[in-house]
């Protein structure tokens, strides 16, 4: 996938899955980059961002037999951002969504051919 | 790479922050490789997957001095945002460092100007003041003579350090305009720059 698409959706995720529970980084970096390529690397410095504008609490807790582990918590004011974020980012999807449509239903006769055999080519 | 090779290197990338900015980013990936190992992976594999330090480093420290420098524009502060910006590749250094010296070259240049208003206004009414105890001392002084030539001077003088305070006021709010253009140039591309990898 694209990587500017994965930048951008990797906000509303970690938002998203720690909404739903505390988790502790690595943990979090696992469960995202299970289902997104990314370089793990890149997560920490975003739980680092969003903590510092007020989204997440950091604790930490002790874990049997290892160090003990920095948990994330969703605030007040995190739990707003994600309402929002998913919900802009539902309205945004249903349009794209709307759109591909109509790129496949083949509305062709508004482009002409000649663009309508290029797009064809590529896919 | 090791642990300790990715973060010896991520440290060095640090450079210049506090020491609990520092710790703290340190300790986030000190964390994961623990757990990385717990789970049966080998240091190599975990470095690899997190991705290059060196680059990690850049980045953080460049959002987190940009982010200080929003807070308190103080001179060092944006220096040091500008400067962890230019290593992240995004200054071209003919293009946009070239002209951004040159504008802090001109404030340099107001600022001295607004400055030295200030001193010889100061100095030709001191002068004036002082005369009698001058001349004292340093005869060959050519020195206004009478009254009325005397206080057109220490006027002067009044009038050059009047507009020589309103050229320091002046010039504090520009420059303090400036330091936040300059914060509000880096956060635009360090959100491009976040985009883009």
């Amino acid at each position: 996938m694209n990587i500017q698409f994965k930048k951008g959706v990797l906000e509303i995720c970690v938002l998203s899955l720690i909404y739903g529970r505390d988790y502790y980084g690595y943990e979090l970096v696992q469960e995202i980059s299970e289902n997104i390529n990314i370089s793990e690397g890149s997560i920490y410095p975003l739980l680092r961002r969003l903590s510092k504008e007020g989204f997440f609490e950091t604790y930490l807790k002790e874990s049997p037999g290892g160090p003990p582990r920095k948990y994330y918590k969703i605030t007040g004011q995190g739990k707003t951002r994600t309402e929002n974020l998913k919900e802009e980012w539902n309205q945004f999807t249903d349009q794209v969504k709307i759109l591909l449509q109509k790129d496949i239903s083949g509305d062709a006769q508004h482009r002409g051919p000649d663009i309508s055999r290029q797009k064809g080519e590529k896919s | 790479m090791t642990e300790k090779q990715f973060l010896t290197i991520l440290k060095k990338n640090l450079k210049g922050l506090d020491e609990e900015d520092r710790d703290e980013i340190l300790s986030d990936y000190a964390e994961h490789f623990s757990l990385g190992r717990e789970s049966g992976k080998s240091e190599s594999d975990i470095s690899d997957s997190l991705g290059d330090p060196a680059q990690i480093g850049r980045n953080s420290r460049a959002e987190l001095l940009v982010e200080q420098a929003g807070k308190e524009s103080v001179a060092g502060n944006v220096f040091k945002a500008v400067m962890a910006s230019f290593s992240l590749g995004f200054f071209n250094i003919v293009f946009i460092l070239g002209p951004y010296l040159g504008l802090v070259g001109l404030m340099i240049g107001l600022w001295a100007t607004a400055v030295s208003l200030v001193l010889s206004g100061l100095a030709t009414s001191l002068f004036v003041i002082f005369k009698p105890i001058i001349t004292l001392f340093f005869p060959y002084i050519s020195d206004p003579d009478g009254f009325a030539l005397s206080l057109a001077f220490f006027l002067a003088g009044i009038a050059l350090l009047a507009i020589g305070s309103l050229a320091v006021i002046g010039m504090i709010k520009l420059t303090k305009i400036f330091y936040i253009g300059t914060v509000k140039y880096l956060q635009s591309n360090l959100k491009i720059i976040k985009r883009s990898r």
